[in-house]
């Protein structure tokens, strides 16, 4: 792939719309990514049915915007009060909050906003480098490697949401369950509709991405205490030093690296890459002793890493259509439906919006360092908004949006059983990611799966006899059966161990 | 944790029983093969959850009896108001797409907002006016923002 295609999204950004939409979208994603109990999920989710009208790519814009911008709010809130506002940030409270305990607020919230960029930026390029690369090996994929694709991206996701791997997969295939419902695309037959003509096109997935995602977690909000007060303070030398910057760089690079590799790993996401940034600093810094108290170090790994971790995870979801974490299982929902269906096949049919997007992503990790430095002290503020006015303001808002996508009361509904359903999930300890997973890949997964059996004249072997299929469906086994593997080799080597000491 | 995984074990195998039998119900061809079939992949899918429920039946089984009562339910409400919140906010809910074709968008956002900032504002009665004022103007927002910038036509209702 030549660097002349890169420059063939470039014409988009003449036009000043993609500008404004991507710094609204970077200052809307800083303030609910700051706001504890906004998640950056949740915030791309909300805010899709806003941009199903405009141009896809002036609204990938705005999303990749969020998306990078939700993802370093989350740091100030870990910074300031302890309370990471999206998940990928709790790394960032260990070092982040002793420093705000110290006065030295914003200090560290300065060097989470250099290091947060460092690391966008570094995930972008290596996004550009590979994605075309990884898209280019792809388009020889058929149906029997999807097939291995997507169960590799719903065991992934199944064995690090929280909950045990067998809920984890459960939730997966009720996911799947759920995209069977509509008109099945090979036999022309209408499934599980009960007589509503807005189901025959499936289950609309925006309004149960923020069901599961925003009313839900409202609803877990208001059933537990909201009546916290939060406090913060004044903040002072925001703009960092080039000296300290200087000093980090090593650290900042290690962790970007990591962050860009682990959230390239479809499923994982930037809550992990953020922690194993935080623990590769512990074992290879020059200051590891200091880690905790209040070191800047210890915000540059985790916050690094995060942002680091959004330009990786769009490289399975581009390329593959595997979502690398929720937040891109989202956005892929966006893209979907706008009609572009992300595979190696956008990267053939659709360069110029794809290298848009690329492009995009760049642009919303310039205005983060500038929006982050500039107001920070105005987002500290924010943070104190009161529950009882954010609530019902975001329940309004998940209300007026899932209407919006289709001008859909039955959509309204829709939003309604999926809170109540991912609240109850909630509640018993199941994690909602691989449901959406799930139910987004399920339509290409059924039918990749049906024509596969169907191309081989009902001979299941298919899978295994081809060299990539066979592949992926090891890796699958792997991940599945890996760890409670490990763990029966270690007993019976403690085993035989303990037996030999015995004799 | 154990209580909680027997249940919804139980649950999902049920829901996977269903699936199963109402996947059976569907048109099957005569010749071909059974992949073409509507109900075959549901059904796959079926069997697929059953098995999992009962992984995860028997694994919670085990729990049990290796922590005994070690680890405590955790409850789902913090207060006995917090039922009375959540029971509220999921009443209003469920109004406001039912009142929204009646009395139109802008005074439905309006109703739903005033109900739950009351509701869950301690001491709302002294703080009236802020609740008043805060309604309104998200209401103001959430009008121009939807509707006008984002020309999504909303029902008008009786009022707008």
């Amino acid at each position: 792939m030549s660097f002349e295609l890169y420059l063939a999204g470039l014409s988009y950004f003449s036009n000043p719309i993609i500008y404004v939409a991507s710094f609204l979208g970077v200052l809307v994603g800083i303030i609910f990514g700051a706001l504890p109990g906004l998640t950056a999920t949740m915030t791309i989710a909300v805010f899709i049915p806003f941009t199903f009208g405009m141009d896809p790519i002036v609204s990938f814009a705005f999303l990749l915007g969020l998306y990078t911008g939700a993802v370093y709010g989350g740091s100030i809130s870990a910074i300031l009060i302890n309370i990471p506002g999206t998940p990928s940030a709790i790394a960032t409270s260990l070092d982040g909050y002793p420093m705000c305990q110290q006065g030295r607020a914003g200090e560290a919230i300065g060097i989470s906003t250099v290091s947060s960029a460092l690391g966008g930026f570094f995930s972008v390029i290596v996004l550009c480098l590979a994605a075309p690369l990884i898209a280019n090996l792809a388009i020889k994929f058929s149906a029997e490697e999807y097939v291995g694709i997507t169960l590799i991206g719903l065991s992934i996701i199944a064995m690090i949401s929280p909950g045990s791997t067998v809920k984890g997969l459960i939730g997966g295939v009720l996911g799947l369950i759920l995209g069977t419902v509509g008109i099945d695309s090979i036999s022309n037959y209408p499934r599980m509709i009960f007589g509503q003509a807005e189901l025959i096109d499936g289950i609309s997935v925006i309004p149960v991405m923020i069901g599961v995602y925003g009313l839900a977690e409202m609803l877990t909000q208001i059933s537990s205490n909201i009546n916290k007060k939060v406090v913060t303070q004044k903040l002072t030398k925001v703009v960092p030093s080039f000296k300290d910057i200087k000093r980090l760089m090593p650290t900042i690079f290690r962790s970007s690296i990591i962050g860009t590799f682990i959230g390239s790993i479809p499923a994982a996401g930037g809550s992990i890459a953020a922690l194993v940034a935080y623990g590769q600093e512990k074992k290879f810094s020059k200051n590891k002793h200091l880690l905790g108290t209040g070191i800047i170090d210890g915000i540059a790994a985790p916050e690094a890493a995060n942002n680091a971790s959004t330009g990786g995870a769009l490289i399975p979801m581009m390329t593959l259509g595997i979502p690398g974490d929720p937040m891109t299982a989202v956005l892929m929902g966006g893209l979907i439906i706008q009609g572009l269906r992300p595979g190696p096949i956008l990267f053939q049919q659709q360069m110029p919006f794809v290298s848009s997007i690329f492009i995009s992503l760049l642009l919303s990790v310039v205005f983060m360092l500038i929006i982050g430095l500039g107001g920070a002290r105005v987002f500290s503020k924010l943070i104190t908004v009161r529950k009882n006015y954010l609530i019902p303001a975001i329940l309004v808002f998940c209300l007026i949006g899932s209407y919006a996508i289709n001008n859909s009361v039955f959509d309204i509904w829709t939003l309604i059983i999926a809170g109540l359903v991912g609240f109850a999930l909630k509640q018993v300890k199941f994690s909602v990611a691989p449901i959406i997973l799930g139910m987004i890949l399920g339509p290409l997964f059924e039918s990749n799966l049906r024509r596969s059996i169907m191309l081989s004249q009902g001979d299941w072997s298919t899978f295994v006899t081809r060299p990539y299929s066979l592949f992926f469906l090891v890796v699958v086994f792997l991940i599945l059966a890996g760890p409670p593997l490990m763990s029966l080799a270690k007993k019976i080597l403690n085993k035989i161990k303990t037996e030999s000491k015995g004799v | 944790m154990k209580k909680k995984d027997l249940v919804s074990s139980i649950v999902f195998l049920v829901l996977a029983g269903i699936l199963f039998i109402y996947s059976g119900t569907y048109p099957q061809k005569a010749s071909g093969s059974v992949v073409l079939n509507p109900g075959f992949y549901p059904q796959m899918l079926s069997i697929i959850l059953a098995m999992l429920s009962i992984i995860l039946f028997v694994s919670s089984l085990k729990k049990g009896k290796d922590h005994d009562n070690k680890e405590e339910e955790d409850g789902i409400w913090a207060t006995k108001k917090s039922i009375i919140l959540f029971v509220l906010t999921l009443g209003t809910l469920l109004l406001f797409p039912l009142i929204m074709n009646f009395l139109g968008f802008a005074t439905s956002v309006f109703v739903f907002l005033f109900i739950v900032i009351t509701a869950l504002t301690n001491n709302a009665k002294s703080k009236i006016l802020p609740i008043l004022a805060v309604s309104i103007g998200l209401t103001a927002l959430m009008y121009f923002v939807f509707n006008v910038f984002l020309r999504i036509p909303f029902p008008t209702g009786i009022l707008i």
